[in-house]
């Protein structure tokens, strides 16, 4: 099989003062939320309100509460109590086609279906702006095209999905979440289980989606740092709690770190960036690892 | 640009030619096939003159032409049942006959030609079939919704096989202690074919055309699940709603087709199996490619029955079984590792 360079932009910060020109309008919050499985209660009590036009990250331990969080705020867990806003209406009331017009989600790991090209599955992303007959419109055309070229996936069309590396997939996956043509996007841990030049490259194609098309991005990541270097607000939950929400990367103090991830961390500047970056600190000197 | 997709009718396009032209084929053959030769130049005349002044002409209207479409509609209806389930709940295993579908339609049948509470319209057995499948094959999905692996391809499978088991017994039962209904219905309990009436095709029509018309609307709903449950939701497509119409029209279609030539095996598995890089494809193409490879396939098991041992024949439903169970293995040996 042939290989593909999955690497198709060099690693770049973006500067911080270029906004786009319109943040595309749709609001999402919660109030009061609690839900879970079962009999278990997972999350509760989170109230939140997500900033148009940002990329949020929700961070935390293995088992906070982070997914279903993102679950609950995507209606594909129903609320215990309270209820997740939508432009001011609550999203479970709502036609479920008409918010998958406004909201994309992408969940964790999807398996990957058999027999599929690419050009195929970003095209499934089109299901909620077609007809009662689903006409493949040129509208539709459209929307995959630069899906696929925001990705950088366009060379990959006619290939089976099936034969891609784990980064390429999920660049795939994304293409497929953004051919919906959603001002919002919840993306559940988009870079787990890549190496570190997939994560780069999600991460700055994220943040390319919030600067310059308007996108509002929520999204859960496991990897802190990687998190610090590139969305606007975090949002921390333990125990299926919201224990802080912090609107600027430097505001995460090792005292924030430590309190949720329940670890003594050393915080350096990045070289270049001078944002936190999050190091585990020893009890002494000796007792690092050799 | 990217390739033709969504409606996918251009992607097809070469398997639908051919698999009509083998559905023309086998049609045309099957009208010829039979115990009485019918000279060629009888035909052209059908067309033109309907009076039943011939024997000839008696045998194509009244014997042969009912028999075929019964053929082609059941195997249509077996065709497109399979793939609806198939796609409905992700596993290739599924099938009218397997899942539980077919016995159920034939319980609901035999119970009643057995005990006619109200004189039954023949209008209305086909209806009453496909309520005997959908009551049947909803008990199997009561069974395997528990549990972690809800819907796991071998619990439905499973939970199929035990109820089907179920309801022959019954049949069974039913038609040793009433000798009138075993004389009425004794071949047609086997998948049998022969003399099908007009009148019973007439009947058969309403819920066939409910049902592929129903099963041709849910495709894209069908494609989105084909992403999982949850990417299905967030594009908007509900999971529940979605399977629910799915096999209703599967029931609608099994009905259909048992009421017309009885419970016929296999042949909704092995019209999709055909086609195995169509099962996370569904579109009204992929639906109509399987349509009349379950047509093909029964006409063709129809006409070996009717000519292998001639002129004595054997029932449909045997032959099905005895080619469609090997294929059931090799699928159960190639997907349930």
């Amino acid at each position: 099989m042939r290989r593909i360079n999955t690497i198709e932009r060099p690693f770049c910060v973006l500067p911080d003062a270029r906004r786009a020109q319109e943040v595309l309008a749709s609001k999402l919050s919660a109030t009061r939320l609690a839900a879970g499985f079962g009999r278990r209660i997972v999350i509760r009590d989170v109230d939140l309100a997500i900033e148009p036009g940002c990329l949020t990250v929700l961070l935390g331990p293995n088992g906070s509460g982070k997914s279903t969080l993102l679950s609950t705020l995507a209606r594909l867990l129903p609320p215990r109590q309270g209820s997740v806003l939508l432009d001011g209406a609550d999203i479970s009331r709502r036609p479920t086609l008409e918010v998958a017009r406004k909201l994309g989600l992408l969940p964790q790991q999807p398996p990957v279906p058999e027999g599929l090209t690419v050009a195929e599955l970003v095209g499934r992303g089109r299901f909620p702006h077609q007809g009662f007959l689903r006409h493949w419109s040129r509208r539709d055309e459209a929307a995959v095209d630069e899906a696929m070229a925001l990705t950088g996936i366009s060379h990959l069309a006619t290939t089976d999905v099936e034969a891609l590396s784990g980064g390429q997939r999920q660049r795939v996956w994304i293409s497929m979440v953004l051919a919906q043509k959603t001002p919002l996007l919840l993306l559940d841990e988009p870079t787990t289980f890549l190496d570190i030049a997939n994560q780069v490259a999600i991460l700055t194609l994220l943040r390319r989606l919030v600067r310059h098309h308007g996108r509002t991005i929520v999204c859960v990541l496991h990897d802190l740092n990687m998190a610090l270097q590139y969305a606007d607000r975090f949002v921390f939950v333990k125990d299926g709690v919201i224990k802080h929400t912090v609107a600027d990367p430097k505001q995460c103090t090792g005292a924030i770190i430590e309190e949720v991830f329940d670890t003594s961390a050393i915080m350096v500047p990045h070289p270049q960036t001078g944002l936190p970056v999050f190091l585990p600190r020893y009890p002494d000197a000796q007792g690092a690892p050799a | 640009m990217t390739p033709v997709q969504g409606a996918g009718g251009g992607a097809h396009k070469a398997s639908l030619t051919l698999a009509l032209g083998f559905v023309a084929v086998l049609f045309g053959l099957h009208v010829l096939q039979g115990p009485r030769n019918v000279p060629l130049e009888t035909f052209p005349a059908l067309l033109f003159d309907r009076s039943p002044a011939s024997f000839d002409q008696f045998v194509i209207l009244h014997l042969r032409l009912p028999r075929i479409l019964a053929v082609v509609m059941a195997g249509a209806c077996l065709g497109a049942a399979g793939f609806l389930l198939q796609t409905a709940m992700r596993n290739r295993l599924g099938e009218p006959h397997i899942l539980g579908l077919n016995a159920g339609a034939s319980l609901a049948v035999v119970v009643l030609t057995a005990f006619p509470l109200i004189p039954l319209p023949v209008a209305a057995k086909p209806f009453a079939a496909s309520l005997g499948a959908f009551l049947l094959f909803g008990a199997v999905l009561a069974l395997s919704a528990g549990g972690r692996d809800r819907f796991s391809p071998v619990r439905v499978i499973f939970f199929g096989i035990a109820l089907s088991a179920m309801a022959n017994a019954l049949v069974s039962a039913i038609l040793i202690l009433d000798e009138d209904t075993l004389e009425q219905l004794r071949f047609w309990l086997l998948g049998d074919s022969a003399g099908v009436q007009m009148s019973a095709i007439a009947a058969a029509a309403p819920t066939v055309v409910i049902g592929l018309v129903g099963a041709a609307l849910v495709m894209p709903r069908l494609a989105a699940l084909s992403l999982g449950d949850n990417l299905a939701r967030g594009l908007g497509a509900s999971v529940k709603r979605t399977r629910l119409i799915a096999l209703l029209m599967a029931a609608l279609l099994s009905g259909s087709a048992v009421s017309l030539i009885g419970p016929i095996g296999f042949v909704g598995l092995v019209a999709p199996a055909l086609w195995p890089r169509l099962h996370n494809k569904p579109s009204v193409a992929a639906l109509l490619l399987v349509t009349l490879s379950g047509a093909g396939l029964l006409l063709a098991a129809d006409s070996l029955a009717a000519g292998i041992l001639a002129p004595r024949e054997l029932p449909t439903g045997a032959l099905t079984g005895l080619v469609g169970a090997p294929v059931f293995i090799w699928l159960v040996l190639r997907t349930l590792r």
